[in-house]
């Protein structure tokens, strides 16, 4: 069988041109998978017997959980690679990973929590080990980002997060059970269970389409922050300065503001929903969409608001990774020029 | 006496280096003390913010000691490999000739025997205002004993991966807790079965096991994280 192509892997202008072909089509099938998987999950399948219309919140938060976990996975693996074999790429998919893990974290916390509220009666249970494995495993990402950002050489930073990453790789299952051991002798009164109870296939399947979905848009966001991740390592290169001259400069400006500005909006837009879901006022279409899931539409909802702007976030923050990147690259390749000439 | 370094066997090698780290901080002894009264002064926060009562205290003794000593051992991690990576110490160990690993080894058990050890000789007197008694003191020494080396071999890590970065302490303290924690949970849950009569040497032998998988694994971390640092 001809390897070749798998070699290529560990070369930075194949990635950059890999990544480019796939973004398009993981985008587009992802979100249709998204789509088709809440649509489902929210209007379809049936009302869960115990936790009613709460349960939807699942097609939101466990692709999260999932996601938060198979990218610690991801990060470990991607810098095993990249300390054993010396692949510069690895060291960029586990820097260009870490922070959508990171945002993904943050979700599954937040919706795990707004899950606790109808359904355990407080917003944290510590009773519950995978809150706060999920915790520790935000920790875990933090620490390596800020890690990698506080070594002024770039090629240590990496080196150094790489090694953290795997300890944290050989270190998570231990965490792991040393929490569940822990909350097993703390008789936590919780409602689900690990083994909790067999899904039926209406409810199975609509949350298997939105796990596909959601791994496919988090394929897409590894893509487009590889592609940066890659442009800024290696603005140097004579690949990046060819193609660079293919792409029409467009206005220069950088899009951290209006990033900035959609992200601080949509969070206020959110806090105000969210008071006004959690103080029961009687606000025309307010109060009909917190009545609505048999009364458990502000804790469903407002799970669906916060996925929405993890992704959105996401979506900005990688974008504007990648015009950052360009551009300082493209400022590298006139100055190589004005030197040349 | 004096050998020629190159032909120093590797126990040799391994024994000067713990008699080297014995001797500097008996030399300064505030390194010693520093962390001791620094988990003194954490114990006695707790009762003075909770109140007195004694039922309560006794609840929550185990894990507050265990906290305070977690806390003590990070407080002096950093300056595990400082001072050899500024005085240029490290390099040496790295062109020893011998397995950096278990130059770490040796690193790692005199920094335990400076710190560990003697807060697990203090912590009995700092049970006896968390009304503990008897078996529980025994398990709770163990427990130091065996927890304070893992956590060592930890914050050797943590000290070894932030020697390249700007902000020592506080990353460092960022790196290790999430790490340590598997031993804060089975160390405080031993020494609490301990107190409220139940059995501990299931909690004690997970501990033992713990000590032993990381003298084993880290080392092989902390060698690679120490190199990257000099590089």
């Amino acid at each position: 069988m001809n390897w070749t192509w798998f070699h290529k892997l560990g070369s930075p202008p194949t990635v950059f041109a890999f990544c480019g072909a796939l973004k398009p089509w993981l985008l587009t099938l992802g979100l249709i998978g998204i789509g088709i998987g809440i649509w489902q999950g929210l209007f379809v399948a049936p009302a869960d017997y115990q936790q009613s219309d709460a349960y939807r919140i699942i097609f939101v938060h466990v692709p999260a959980a999932y996601i938060a976990q198979m990218c610690y996975m991801l990060v470990g693996i991607a810098s095993f690679v990249a300390l054993v074999w010396r692949m510069k790429v690895g060291h960029a998919v586990a820097a260009a990973a870490a922070p959508i893990g990171a945002s993904f974290t943050v979700l599954a916390l937040a919706t795990g929590s707004i899950w606790g509220r109808p359904m355990w009666g407080t917003w944290w249970e510590w009773g519950d080990p995978r809150l706060t494995s999920v915790l520790i495993l935000l920790f875990l990402y933090v620490g390596y980002m800020v890690l990698r950002a506080s070594v002024n050489d770039p090629l240590k930073g990496d080196r150094a997060a790489a090694l953290l990453a795997v300890v944290g790789l050989v270190n998570l299952p231990i965490i792991r059970y040393s929490v569940v051991w822990w909350s097993s002798l703390h008789q936590g009164a919780t409602l689900i269970t690990e083994d909790g109870p067999r899904m039926p296939p209406a409810m199975l399947t609509p949350l298997l389409i939105s796990l596909a979905g959601f791994t496919l848009l988090f394929g897409y966001l590894l893509a487009s922050r590889l592609r940066g991740e890659l442009v800024a390592r290696e603005k140097k290169a004579r690949w990046l300065r060819d193609r660079l001259g293919n792409v029409t400069s467009n206005s220069g400006s950088s899009q951290t503001v209006e990033t900035l500005f959609i992200v601080v909006a949509l969070t206020i837009l959110g806090g105000y929903v969210g008071v006004a879901f959690l103080y029961p006022q009687d606000w025309p279409v307010l109060s009909a969409i917190r009545d609505s899931m048999s009364g458990y539409g502000a804790f469903v909802w407002l799970s669906y608001y916060l996925g929405f702007v993890i992704v959105v976030w996401n979506m900005l923050n990688a974008a504007n990774r990648v015009e950052q990147a360009t551009q300082s690259a493209r400022r590298y390749a006139i100055r190589h020029e004005e030197v040349m000439a | 006496m004096r050998t020629d370094p190159a032909a120093a066997g590797l126990t040799q090698s391994m024994l000067a280096i713990v008699r080297r780290e014995l001797l500097l901080s008996l030399r300064r002894i505030g390194d010693l003390t520093t962390p001791l009264v620094f988990f003194a002064i954490i114990c006695t926060l707790f009762p003075l913010a909770l109140g007195p009562s004694r039922e309560l205290l006794a609840l929550i003794g185990p894990g507050i000691v265990w906290v305070a000593a977690l806390l003590a051992q990070l407080l002096t991690a950093s300056s595990i490999f400082r001072q050899d990576f500024e005085d240029g110490s490290l390099e040496l160990y790295i062109l020893a000739g011998h397995p950096l690993a278990a130059l770490v080894v040796a690193k790692v058990l005199a920094y335990w025997l400076i710190t560990g050890l003697p807060l697990t000789l203090v912590s009995p007197l700092l049970a006896v205002g968390y009304q503990l008694s008897g078996e529980a003191v025994w398990v709770l020494m163990v427990s130091l004993a065996l927890g304070t080396l893992v956590l060592s071999l930890l914050g050797a890590l943590g000290a070894a991966l932030t020697l390249a970065s700007r902000q020592g302490n506080a990353l460092l303290s960022l790196l290790v807790v999430p790490l340590s924690l598997p031993v804060l949970i089975v160390g405080a849950r031993a020494v609490a079965l301990a107190a409220t009569g139940g059995v501990a040497a299931a909690a004690l032998k997970l501990l033992a096991a713990g000590a032993l998988l990381g003298i084993v694994l880290a080392p092989l971390a902390i060698a690679p994280a120490l190199r990257i640092a000099v590089d």
